[in-house]
């Protein structure tokens, strides 16, 4: 059984109360019992969102995101007055409609009587095509109207809500007086409503004794006597000042040995009803207790230390303080009155709650005679112990399965109706195929469709269209489609092929495939579909096709690309099977579906503004069901700015351009960037990577779907504090979140970093930490370093539980450089004359430059010739080493810094060198390494985990603590340097490799 | 509102004493209850959840020009 399960009721104000209790207790329980049995997914509503997380992460497993399904509900469409009428309407509708959208064989709504004073979203009716079932708590407010809905607007609410409760296949009551009230008052069949009971928390239990605790308790609420408790509400139904009458009347040794202690929150009214009450009945002022608002840890003591509890309501869908009371070993007396003896079934321990006398009798009794007050006791925790949430668990799950077997037995399928009568559209000189004749359908231009909504015959609701397409027409239909979906008929194989598409047809292979079909629209032969009928396929239902070959294309390009289904349609009784086919696609397609949605939101009265339809567009899109093509949605917010041709920037560029060009199979990779607010595609800095410039795209918004990836490859340091909220609100909607760590080093190696970057790198990665799935380390020891930093830091993870950690290493250019690049002049000389150390990377205090300055000048000292060659920007906190370099008497002469070097130049000087010092205290991988190395240069580098990790035996390890150390270590291969030869071959990953090995990381751990 | 709420929340978890005198007394005034729930349930929306007419996504556009084709020819 399909199940969908909404947690409104655990999500709105509900929460606060019994309601959200009730079904995050019973949701546990539930889902513990009936997966993997059944397929149980959780509706939850977008705009609660610190609940949710809440929710998600108290329902852990069971909560995962292929489990759940976030609709995004408009803003502002509470009941209450201030409420936008039109847009609740609208909105209810298309709940209704998203619910359907999800197949399921039952809906199981937590709590219908929702959404008065919250964005809660019910739907205006039961779905169709599904069973509908209800928890129901109690139908009180129709036992006493006047009081419980004498505002006309709580009334309407509370009256719709109940008409869509009356309407659902099965209610589940919460105790059999709210399924015999249910059966009386809305007229329903017995075997409509099923009493599935009640239960208490497992914290609820008989505490430990503890008399220092329960000295503490007495001194904080004011206890000085043994005393006679109440919990609950104070409203009237409650019969609390019949509760006060009777302790008065208590005798008066009785009375005086013991306090009265009320827990709970009265309004100013009903407490000053009570103070009267107390006054009439001439109590002492310690008579009576107002505990006010207790928690739970509290209550647990109160209700073990009491020497009563009383509970004499009128009224009461279930009665859970007797119940809680019990379990933790109170003697329990409660009225005889609705489910209360359902609770408290001993005839002894009841008591006539419109009868003081009889409260009376029954409290004496209690309090008088010990020996009944154990025998209260003893049965208290035997009656609580047969109350459990799986027991309730149970029960629901056989009451939905008898009502799916009921259903299944009467169920005839629903064949979609073949009756509806077909318009074939039919554009310039398309051949129409001879069956069409058998279909008896209307045949007609473009041009004689008319505007949705018109009357005329063409909108009916039963008028299904046929597109005959070829490529030469394709432009003609593409805007009429839009408005007018409808079944494509396609009867031959694309012929040839356009050498270049136009503008539209681009934008179209562009939103069908993406990226990747872009690139084949705009390489001749490399596309399969015609692009210029590839455009219609996005507001197709359905593509018919006459042949095989003509659908072959069709069935290539499905595999990336947003395609409807396609059929070839049979040789022999084509005309039964294309209008089979068609009602197929119109009964089945979103499209389709929300056409009926759009005529039903235009029929409602009201006037809706711009942004109400704007909002109510935007649920409709949020409530589609997630396509077949997973996206991958690659943050390039920094790069996408400016490309400061930054290491990570290298990075990002070569992983993204790989992606682009060869994507993860069944994955559309789309580059966003958070701009202007929101996430956007970053369309224009796409097409610049990918050197398209035969097309424009716009930056549209992002939308997200449940199973949407997010990779953060740029280090977007600067944009993360703002795009976090939305970040957070798409984990919630189910999309998986991926970031790329280059390294801690502001965190591992705090000195050597300007403070504010240090609290910005933190604030960076606590951001991500606690949002993300998988945080991607590019080399082991840095996921060591964050694996540690995690667990020492334990931010606060949005779902509870931390991401998990991987590495995966970094790419090598794939061509190496010729070598042929010239020297500049006074830098060609000096590396022509002596040994040459080369040094690569930004100025900054953790490469180490100071130290290697400080060993050279050692070593010109003591007779050593050679250079000392620095290549790399500027980067901070190196000011004195600046002045050193740029004052020294050797510079220009054997030390050189230049820090305006090309591509070509680097390539050059790497090849020219003698060996490449790589001094760092602390680094995230090591590129320069690898690519020195790989054009034969000694490599002499720091004995660091993370150089032994990326280079293996390819390089010599010096720890070298000072200048003295390294000068000693740097002598012997500058003086008798190394031959490239002897260089042991290793090989490292090229960027199409690095980007695989990245993919099939995220791929593994992706929903 | 919403930010000055919470942060009286997170300081009342350090008093319950305070906490419990202050959540009585404001129970006791249900108006003011509800509209406390109310702020604090309400969303910061910034512009990522704003639903702007002339910034829709694309799909989101499509949605919204059908339907306003149907709601001005009804």
């Amino acid at each position: 059984m399909k199940l969908l399960l909404d947690l409104q009721g655990a999500q709105s104000q509900s929460r606060h109360r019994g309601i959200g209790r009730y079904t995050l207790a019973l949701s546990r329980a539930f889902l513990a019992r009936a997966e993997p049995l059944h397929d149980v997914r959780l509706l939850l509503n977008a705009r609660f969102d610190t609940p949710t997380d809440a929710l998600i992460a108290t329902l852990g497993r069971h909560a995962r995101a292929d489990r759940r399904i976030v609709l995004d509900v408009p803003e502002g469409i509470r009941a209450q007055p201030g409420g936008n009428p039109w847009l609740r309407r609208a909105a209810a509708r298309t709940m209704r409609h998203a619910i359907e959208g999800f197949d399921a064989d039952a809906v199981w709504f937590s709590s219908l009587l929702e959404g008065y004073n919250d964005d809660a979203l019910p739907p205006d009716a039961p779905p169709a095509g599904m069973a509908s079932v209800a928890t129901l708590y109690d139908l009180i407010p129709l036992h006493n109207p006047d009081v419980y809905l004498g505002h006309p607007r709580v009334r309407q609410w509370y009256e719709q809500s109940i008409d869509v409760l009356r309407r659902c296949d099965l209610l589940l009551a919460i105790s059999e007086w709210v399924r015999q009230d249910a059966i009386e008052r809305l007229g329903l069949a017995p075997e409509r409503v099923v009493n599935i009971g009640a239960a208490v928390d497992a914290g609820f239990r008989k505490p430990q004794a503890d008399v220092a605790a329960s000295e503490d308790l007495s001194r904080r609420y004011g206890m000085t006597r043994p005393f006679v408790l109440y919990s609950g509400g104070f409203e009237q139904r409650k019969n609390v000042s019949s509760l006060i009458e009777a302790f008065a009347r208590l005798p008066e040794g009785l009375r005086a040995r013991h306090q009265l202690v009320l827990v709970g929150r009265p309004s100013q009214e009903e407490k000053a009803q009570l103070d009267a009450v107390a006054r009439k009945a001439a109590l002492s002022p310690d008579s009576i207790i107002y505990t006010g608002f207790a928690p739970d840890d509290d209550l647990v003591h109160l209700y073990a230390e009491c020497a009563l509890f009383v509970f004499p309501s009128l009224l009461e869908g279930f009665g859970l303080p007797p119940l809680e009371a019990m379990a933790c070993g109170a003697p329990v007396i409660a009225s005889n009155a609705a489910s209360l003896p359902e609770v408290v079934d001993r005839r002894d321990a009841q008591f006539d709650p419109t009868r003081i006398d009889s409260l009376v009798e029954r409290m004496a009794q209690a309090l008088g005679n010990p020996a009944f007050a154990a025998a209260l006791r003893l049965y208290a925790q035997e009656r609580a112990a047969t109350f459990s949430w799986d027991g309730v668990a149970e029960r629901a799950l056989g009451a939905l399965q008898e009502l799916a077997q009921r259903r299944g037995a009467a169920r005839t399928v629903a064949a979609a109706s073949t009756q509806a009568r077909i318009t074939c559209v039919v554009a310039g000189d398309t051949g129409t195929p001879a069956w069409l004749a058998e279909l008896d359908a209307r045949v007609v231009s473009p041009a004689q469709l008319p505007a949705p909504g018109d009357a005329s015959p063409l909108n009916a609701s039963d008028t299904r269209l046929l597109y005959l397409v070829n490529p030469g027409t394709a432009g003609q239909l593409a805007p009429i489609m839009q408005t007018h979906p409808g079944v494509l008929l396609v009867q031959e194989a694309s012929g040839n092929l356009p050498a270049m598409p136009d503008q539209r047809a681009l934008e179209a292979a562009y939103r069908t495939g993406g990226y990747a079909d872009l690139l084949a629209a705009c390489s001749p032969g490399a596309q399969a579909i015609d692009p210029r009928l590839l455009a219609l396929a996005e507001d197709a239902l359905g593509v018919l096709c006459t042949d095989e070959r003509a659908a072959q294309p069709w069935r290539s390009q499905a595999g990336a690309a947003s395609l409807p289904q396609i059929t070839v349609l049979p040789a022999h009784g084509t005309s039964a099977a294309c209008r089979r086919e068609i009602a197929h696609a119109y009964a089945t397609h979103p499209l389709a579906r929300e056409a009926c949605l759009f005529d039903d939101i235009a029929n409602m009265e009201g006037k809706p503004g711009d942004d109400d339809l704007a909002a109510l567009a935007n649920t409709i899109v949020a409530a589609r069901p997630p396509g077949g093509v997973r996206r991958w949605l690659v943050d390039v917010s920094g790069i996408a700015e400016k490309d400061l041709r930054t290491g990570v920037q290298r990075v990002v560029r070569n992983i993204l351009l790989h992606w682009l060009k060869s994507p993860p199979a069944g994955v559309r990779v789309e580059p966003v960037r958070f701009s202007n607010g929101r996430y956007r595609y970053a369309r224009p800095y796409a097409l610049s990577l990918l050197d398209v410039t035969q097309i424009q795209l716009p930056e549209d918004a992002v939308e997200i779907a449940n199973g949407d990836v997010f990779v953060g490859l740029d280090w977007a340091i600067d944009t993360i504090a703002q795009a976090e909220p939305q970040l957070r609100d798409w984990h919630r909607r189910g999309a998986s979140l991926h970031f790329l760590v280059h390294d801690l080093l502001p965190l591992t190696l705090p000195d050597m970093f300007h403070p504010y970057a240090r609290g910005r790198f933190e604030d960076w990665l606590r951001r991500v930490a606690g949002i993300a799935d998988q945080l991607v380390c590019v080399s082991r020891a840095t996921a060591e370093d964050l694996r540690h930093w995690l667990n020492t830091q334990a931010p606060d993870y949005q779902f509870g539980a931390p991401p998990r950690l991987c590495d995966s290493p970094l790419g090598v250019d794939a061509v190496l450089g010729t070598g042929h690049s010239v020297l500049r002049k006074p830098l060609a000389q000096a590396m022509h004359t002596r040994p040459t150390l080369l040094m690569v990377g930004t100025i900054e205090p953790r490469k180490g430059y100071d130290q290697a300055l400080e060993a050279c000048e050692m070593l010109w000292n003591t007779g050593t010739d050679c250079n000392l060659v620095i290549v790399g920007h500027y980067g901070w906190l190196m000011e004195t080493f600046r002045t050193r370099v740029q004052a020294h008497a050797e510079r220009g002469r054997r030390l050189f810094w230049i820090d305006d070097a090309g591509d070509g130049e680097l390539d050059a000087i790497y090849r020219q060198s003698t060996a490449l010092l790589a001094a760092s205290w602390g680094e995230g991988y090591g590129l320069p390494l690898i690519e020195a190395a790989r054009r034969g240069l000694p490599v002499i580098a720091r004995d660091l985990p993370v150089f032994r990790e990326v280079m293996g035996g390819a390089a010599r390890y010096v720890s070298a603590p000072g200048a003295a150390e390294l000068a000693a270590a740097l002598r012997g291969p500058l003086t008798t340097p190394v031959s490239r030869d002897t260089i042991p071959a290793t090989s490292w990953p090229n960027w199409e490799q690095s980007g695989a090995a990245m993919a099939e990381r995220i791929a593994r751990f992706a929903p | 509102m919403k930010r000055l709420l919470h942060l009286a929340k997170q300081f009342l978890a350090r008093h319950p004493g305070l906490r419990r005198k202050i959540v009585n007394a404001i129970y006791r005034v249900p108006m003011l209850d509800m509209r406390l729930r109310a702020v604090l349930d309400r969303r910061d929306d910034p512009a990522w959840r704003r639903v702007d007419a002339a910034d829709l996504p694309q799909e989101v556009r499509m949605v919204y020009s059908r339907l306003r084709q149907r709601m001005e020819r009804r």
